[in-house]
């Protein structure tokens, strides 16, 4: 199928790798469906809205930054996932024109069924954080800190 | 809105398949059970409107943005100093 995007033009997707977001995407809940694309060599991808075309998102696998997650089985649940193995995360990635950088949103990754192509947002609070984020090796999470 | 009045173990159903008990009542706070089906995602109020803020900062970024932020070892470990410090005590016999 064609998709018409503002950022790369009219381009061509398979049908089988349109991802539905049942409930969207906190702030375009109205938004359902995307497609991922790669950026270049990566390690980012886009994850591009296939009803908006000016809508898209970039996004990283945490194990980029070291990062990996504990993922509930009421996580699994909400995408209809069985296994840990059934389901791909990954982070939001926002950039910081004042301080020029790039950040990763730990605190709300994306959650993918890869089996159905769905997704979701999960979204955790500051306990939670300790639970379910798998920091690298050497580093933990400074006593004081939300994670941001 | 709709107001109700509840006691502790009470409930309230909406719909066929979403009950809200009353669990715990104290002076400032109320705990509340949830039975709904797994596939709808349950979020704290206040918490779905920082992600949603945050997700909207996130649908900003461009192409540029990547470019001007190129990812090495040397800058991951920037990135991740900001929301973590590392371990004080260095491990021995670490790989190189």
């Amino acid at each position: 199928m064609k998709i018409e995007t503002s950022r790369f033009g009219t381009i061509e997707v398979k049908d089988d790798s349109v991802i539905e977001f049942p409930w969207g995407i906190p702030g375009f809940e109205s938004i359902k469906r995307y497609v991922l694309i790669e950026h270049r060599e990566g390690p980012f991808q886009w994850l591009q809205a296939v009803d908006e075309p000016s809508l898209a998102f970039v996004v990283c696998l945490p194990e980029v930054i070291g990062i990996s997650y504990e993922v509930p089985s009421s996580c699994l649940e909400t995408i209809g996932a069985k296994t840990r193995e059934d389901v791909i995360i990954l982070n939001l990635i926002s950039f910081d024109r004042e301080k020029n950088i790039i950040r990763f949103h730990l605190k709300s990754p994306l959650v993918f069924n890869v089996n159905e192509k769905k997704g979701y947002q999960w979204t955790m609070d500051k306990q939670e954080v300790k639970t379910y984020i798998k920091l690298p090796e050497g580093m933990e999470w400074e006593e004081s800190s939300d994670g941001e | 809105m709709l107001i109700l009045s509840r006691k502790v173990g009470e409930a309230i159903r909406i719909g066929e398949n979403i009950e809200i008990i009353v669990t715990e009542i104290s002076q400032n706070r109320v705990k509340i059970g949830i039975k709904s089906p797994k596939s709808i995602p349950v979020y704290r109020e206040e918490l779905y409107q920082k992600i949603k803020d945050e997700n909207r900062q996130a649908a900003l970024i461009n192409e540029n943005d990547l470019q001007a932020a190129p990812i090495n070892k040397n800058y991951l470990v920037n990135v991740l100093s900001m929301f973590i410090k590392p371990e004080t005590k260095t491990k021995e016999g670490e790989k190189k």
